[in-house]
């Protein structure tokens, strides 16, 4: 059932979510090309990500989305159909703004994120990298996420007998400094960023993270999936900067943001 | 991917987890197999990392008998002390899907009176969100043990690198902070900080931000954990609630994930990987509209209250 007219405190309560989301991505769009980051001189290990990461918008123009970059390719027939059922607040890369009480962003009633759009909407993106022995496990504060970069040999799953996953699946290795990430099998029902561009469950993940000094880590992020798009999707260059502990912590670890639906209470559309 | 995850949720449940380890001691004696057909290997380290099931009290190795009656196990076991007159607040109101048990306050076949807060994919906290047929798994890091949930793709920081729980009056963690350390052959972790809206079991079990846990992993051999977990909370319990000890199995991979997706290693074994079982609130909310069995209609659009499949 389909709840179209909303309580007015559900709307001011939507209201207020969307306006959190809105206000922190605007506080993270720089009203000028943001600096480049200032080198560290402190010794680094360069196949070394350990550490707590925080995004930054260091060398991003004024105009970048938070978004794998603002130029996402035309969509194919399928792309359109899956693209035209969603709805937002934003004008930019969306469907054209909606009234809110139309807005279907999973995220308002905590479906979980995915990847890639947990790096960067709603909240604030915090992420660490830990060295395990097979693998690199990355955590998000965001939903207490985490995904397994398995460094272990083992190749990506193909085939009908895969569930598909919020946060598919990933393998990595090194190619000189360059850590790759690459991934498939996600759940098509996720969101690749808060202005609503679709995939599906033929996305893939292909992500370069590079230590540039002991502070900062660049990423990029480019997808691929012909069923959603007519070209591969480029990413922009996206630099994280190194913190001790995480901001936000009473207990030099990641704060606990979790999305709770009770204290939410607001209903799925269609 | 999982749909029913309440349903499955109601199908198990049980017990739970965590285990340990650690890190670059060496010396671990190596305890004498306990179990049948345990297998005559030592731990040589303090290392726990792997993927466990956890058996239900008094089972032994035969997985396949024991899991079902393990994923009804609560937790802490059935001997639950005394509620405290606060306790016995908290608890009046609660209203578990249908379980007639000792342990749940109230009986109520009909779904539409449920309040279980995992219907509406609320957090499930910790414990619980070992019970069932999630399994656990546990990576060793440089400061501390990493244990991960199948249910909800959440994970806890089992701290080893000598900080202290938190003092007085933390923000409250749906899964609390924890710390740990070796005490011979058992892996100890301690916890504390809990925010007090999860329930304990599916019995609706409740507790107090003042709830404190300790858990005991003891290596048996290299396949099996003993496992026991001991509450304590004097605003809610008028004593201590002392599960009782459980087995631990270890597995090479979880038997959520399909066979031989990741291929085989090259000793031929399978690559280790847990599945992720999300509650989908969305799925969850098409589901009980789609399929009320009830005939109650609509449960989610009501304030309040959740409901459940039967």
């Amino acid at each position: 059932m389909q709840n179209r007219f909303l309580g007015s405190s559900i709307l001011l309560l939507v209201a207020v979510l969307v306006l959190v989301s809105v206000s922190f991505s605007q506080n993270r769009q720089p009203t000028g090309a943001q600096r480049t980051p200032a080198a560290s001189n402190n010794p680094f290990d360069p196949h070394d990500l350990s550490g707590y990461w925080e995004l930054t918008n260091l060398g991003r123009p004024a105009s970048a989305l938070n978004t794998i970059s603002n130029n996402r390719p035309s969509m194919t027939d399928r792309g359109k159909s899956l693209f035209i059922k969603t709805k937002t607040g934003y004008k930019e890369l969306s469907t054209g703004v909606s009234p809110q009480k139309d807005w279907n962003d999973p995220a308002l009633w905590c479906d979980p994120l995915g990847f890639p759009r947990i790096l960067w909407t709603p909240t604030l993106p915090g992420m660490r990298l830990a060295q395990a022995r097979d693998e690199v496990i990355q955590f998000f504060e965001n939903g207490r996420a985490w995904r397994d970069l398995w460094t272990d040999g083992r190749k990506l799953p193909t085939g009908t007998d895969v569930d598909p996953r919020w946060f598919g699946y990933a393998v990595a290795k090194w190619e000189g400094d360059a850590f790759v990430v690459t991934s498939n099998n996600y759940i098509e029902k996720s969101w690749l960023d808060q202005y609503g561009s679709p995939h599906s469950d033929q996305l893939m993940v292909e992500e370069r993270y590079r230590r540039t000094d002991r502070d900062h880590l660049e990423l990029v992020v480019n997808i691929t999936d012909a069923k959603v798009y007519t070209a591969a999707w480029k990413g922009d260059k996206r630099i994280f900067a190194r913190v001790d502990k995480p901001a936000r912590s009473d207990f030099n670890d990641f704060p606990e943001n979790l999305c709770v639906w009770s204290e939410h209470k607001i209903q799925p559309k269609s | 991917m999982r749909h029913c995850f309440v349903a499955s949720f109601v199908a198990l449940v049980a017990v739970l987890a965590v285990a340990p380890i650690l890190a670059a001691e060496t010396s671990a004696q190596a305890p004498p197999p306990k179990t049948p057909a345990a297998k005559a290997q030592s731990s040589e380290t303090h290392d726990i990392s792997g993927i466990w099931r956890m058996l239900a009290p008094g089972a032994t190795r035969a997985r396949a008998a024991t899991v079902g009656a393990g994923a009804f196990h609560p937790t802490l076991g059935n001997d639950r002390p005394a509620l405290t007159a606060w306790g016995q607040t908290k608890w009046s109101q609660t209203r578990p899907s249908g379980r007639n048990t000792k342990l749940a306050y109230v009986y109520l076949p009909d779904q539409k009176d449920w309040n279980d807060p995992l219907f509406v994919c609320d957090p499930a906290g910790y414990p619980r969100v070992g019970g069932g047929n999630s399994l656990y798994r546990f990576a060793q890091l440089p400061n501390e043990v990493v244990e991960f949930f199948e249910r909800d793709h959440v994970w806890r920081d089992l701290w080893t690198d000598g900080r202290k729980l938190p003092g007085n009056n933390p923000k409250p963690r749906w899964y609390g902070y924890s710390v740990a350390h070796w005490e011979g052959d058992t892996f100890v972790v301690e916890s504390s900080g809990f925010d007090d809206r999860t329930w304990l079991d599916l019995q609706g079990s409740i507790h107090s931000d003042q709830m404190r846990l300790e858990e005991r992993y003891k290596v048996l051999d290299r396949d099996h954990l003993e496992f026991s977990m001991t509450l304590t909370d004097p605003k809610a319990y008028t004593a201590p609630w002392i599960g009782p000890k459980q087995l631990m199995e270890r597995m090479d991979t979880s038997d959520g994930v399909a066979p031989g997706i990741w291929g085989k290693k090259p000793d031929g074994t399978a690559y280790g990987d847990i599945r992720e079982d999300y509650c989908v609130y969305s799925e969850e909310h098409a589901f009980w509209v789609n399929d009320d069995p009830t005939g109650h209609g609509d449960n989610f659009s009501k304030p309040g209250p959740g409901a459940e499949r039967k």
